[in-house]
């Protein structure tokens, strides 16, 4: 029997590298992990793998985005699913934890950086930078957040691409032909306009109505609690606020190698150093899937 | 001893004079990574480059770097048409190593000034050009105790002098007196033989280990005691019997058998070896795990092993499994710490499940050391971080041609 982990991201990617540092070493699991791109890719990768053999399980695990945190729980909480959602953005955001941090910053200045001198010494001010780090960014991420949900609007109206389903051929013949297919592209036409027409006539789809929305989520992102609850680290773009500190430690001296990539995996290096299951992280997804993992 | 930068210059195919090939091992912060993979299909260079850094660190180390298949001659290190081949390595000390490093030549009463010297660069040529053959007279050097290269050594009442063969090449550092930092380790073997220092002390100076594809080079000298116990004493008692072996069997059997009465050192009980080698074996071929040292029904002791259902001996292991273990009873056997570790072909017949395991496991084995080692194994290259990984060539494109 084979155990597989499906993931987000390629070879070598982040996701590989935290989901075997944390998961499956630290755990000491026989499960392979196996990248499949975006998540788009995940239901067909798992299908071939478990294809191989009957008795070969696949596992995956994907990123959460910009979906609510109640989708994500779901799937934690149906665990013959086999899919589960990070209950954070994006594997990035594991790695932002300002205990993490610390310990990385910590780790520059025994190197003898003298620019990191300058950084936050504790985790209370770890947590201050990164805050400061944030903020800038949260018009970007009300409006990521809009898009989102205006694209679950459209969808529940109907959806807007133009998708004929294939008629069943008539009594007597293997495929259909000239008259099936004409009327299912009709159809299809039809039906596309007519959603057009309802979704142009949508109120979330009315200009006021977008601004209402992106000004209630800018509102609620510029609330001081979404800030020191620590919810901005959970819901923002990992990858944005990497960048972002990336972008600060050059901006104190650092080297133009300490780049988004580079922290990831020193963030990574360090949280290997500290991690503990259940007390860096409630709830602890790794401990959790660990856990699942361990069944099979 | 850390190798931050290598410079190969005429080394069989790899580097020119006027183009020299260079390898960087360090990171962003310009800290030496600990670990390294050196990343290629076939004829990429890959075993080359580990032959390049043994041949240039062995002599100034008076260690066994190279792997038994290598042979040093101009014809088979000196590119075609050139007349040297050179390369010159950075290494980084640590305070502690260059505190312990003069400790122990404090011990030995030899004279020689450490250095307090965190880099030095050692420039390796060869051959010799000063002299064609012969002994170098000169200055300190160590010998390369390569095992088909005779080394005269010369001791007196105030230091240990040793000379190296020509034929090993010559070697400089820049600062002259850096050599001495290199020397740690040859010291302490020196003086472990007499009694004067114990095994504690390689875990304070470093060296260089080699692990060619057969994973060869594992040896270990076994008390008589022991020897006796193992193969009896009728074995035993032959004229010029031979106590050091290299068969795996025996030193597992030997390492058994230290657990259960262990050695004392001066800084109190040593590790157990046996116990860091199970620990190590159930992690990386779960469920296989090492049971232990056992005798059967004709007495004869041997090791026995179980993968969850059924128990077998060391003969009834795996390619993979017996690779497994060789590494791991050279890192323990030869108290591999603060050192260079040159690992050709880490995924040598192992389960991408093993892989992972092995990648995870090796540089966290030892305190301190740099691990530089290779593979054409996409699936373990990317389970490694990009920037600890050194492209040598296009894995997919030669796979894609059928030529791997």
């Amino acid at each position: 029997m084979a155990v597989y982990l499906v993931c987000e991201g390629f070879l070598p990617g982040l996701d590989r590298r935290v989901l075997g540092t944390l998961v499956i070493q630290f755990h000491n699991l026989a499960v392979l992990i196996e990248p499949a791109g975006g998540s788009k890719g995940h239901g067909a990768v798992r299908a071939y793998l478990e294809s191989r053999s009957p008795q070969h399980v696949a596992i995956a695990v994907e990123d959460r985005d910009y979906r609510p945190g109640a989708v994500a729980n779901g799937t934690w909480a149906n665990r013959a699913g086999r899919r589960f959602i990070w209950r954070r953005h994006e594997i990035e955001n594991y790695l932002l934890h300002p205990r993490v941090i610390l310990e990385l910053f910590n780790d520059f200045r025994a190197a003898g950086a003298s620019w990191a001198n300058v950084l936050p010494a504790t985790e209370p001010d770890v947590s201050v930078l990164l805050q400061s780090l944030a903020f800038p960014l949260f018009e970007d991420h009300a409006a990521q957040v809009v898009r989102h949900e205006l694209v679950q609007v459209i969808n529940a109206a109907g959806g807007l691409s133009f998708g004929p389903q294939t008629p069943a051929p008539p009594a007597g013949a293997h495929v259909c032909g000239y008259a099936q297919w004409l009327t299912a592209l009709h159809q299809e036409a039809a039906r596309l306009c007519q959603t057009s027409g309802t979704v142009a006539k949508l109120p979330d789809l009315q200009p006021a109505a977008i601004t209402a929305r992106y000004d209630a989520h800018l509102a609620q992102v510029q609330n001081p609690v979404f800030l020191t609850s620590g919810n901005y680290l959970i819901e923002m773009k990992g990858k944005d606020l990497l960048a972002a500190l990336s972008r600060h430690l050059v901006g104190l001296g650092a080297p133009a190698l300490l780049n988004q990539a580079t922290v990831a995996d020193e963030l990574l290096r360090m949280l290997e150093r500290i991690y503990q299951p259940n007390l860096v992280y409630q709830p602890d997804d790794f401990a959790e899937l660990a856990d699942i993992l361990r069944q099979y | 001893m850390k190798l931050a930068k290598v410079q190969i210059e005429n080394f069989r195919h790899i580097g020119s004079q006027e183009k020299p090939f260079v390898l960087d091992f360090t990171d962003a912060l310009g800290r030496v990574r600990d670990f390294s993979l050196l990343v290629g299909p076939n004829t990429s260079g890959k075993t080359t480059i580990l032959d390049a850094i043994a041949a240039a660190l062995g002599p100034s180390l008076g260690m066994a770097t190279l792997r038994p298949d290598f042979k040093l001659s101009p014809r088979t290190v000196v590119r075609r048409g050139a007349l040297h081949a050179e390369v010159t390595c950075w290494l980084h000390f640590s305070s502690e190593e260059i505190a312990a490093t003069r400790d122990i030549f404090r011990l030995a009463e030899l004279p020689e000034k450490v250095l307090d010297a965190p880099e030095i660069k050692l420039t390796w040529t060869y051959p010799d050009p000063r002299k064609p053959s012969g002994f170098v007279s000169s200055g300190l050097f160590l010998p390369g105790l390569q095992s088909n290269i005779v080394i005269k050594t010369f001791s007196s009442a105030t230091s240990t002098q040793v000379q190296v063969p020509s034929e090993y090449g010559f070697s400089q550092s820049d600062p002259e007196a850096g050599l001495a930092l290199l020397h740690g380790r040859f010291v302490v073997a020196q003086l472990l033989a007499t009694g004067r220092a114990d095994w504690s002390w390689f875990r304070k100076v470093g060296g260089v280990f080699t692990f060619d594809q057969e994973r060869t080079g594992l040896g270990r000298t076994i008390s008589r005691q022991v020897w006796n116990i193992i193969h009896g004493t009728a074995e035993a008692a032959r004229e010029n019997e031979e106590l050091r072996t290299v068969d795996p069997r025996t030193i597992l059997i030997d390492m058994a058998l230290h657990s259960l009465v262990p050695p004392i050192s001066a800084n109190g009980p040593l590790p157990d070896e046996f116990k860091l080698i199970q620990e190590r074996y159930g992690r990386i071929c779960a469920p296989r795990r090492i049971v232990g040292a056992v005798r059967d029904e004709l007495g004869e002791f041997d090791v026995y092993f179980n993968d969850g259902e059924n128990s077998y001996t060391y003969d009834g292991l795996s390619s993979g499994e017996k690779n497994v273990l060789l590494l791991l009873i050279r890192f323990v056997a030869e108290r591999m710490n603060q050192s260079i570790v040159l690992i050709d072909e880490l995924e040598l017949n192992q389960h991408p499940l093993w892989q992972d395991k092995l990648v995870h496991l090796v540089p966290r084995m030892g305190d301190a050391n740099q691990i530089i080692a290779t593979t054409h194994s996409p699936y373990l290259r990317g389970a490694v971080a990009p920037e600890a990984v050194i492209d040598l060539g296009d894995l997919e494109e030669v796979e894609a041609t059928g030529a791997e």
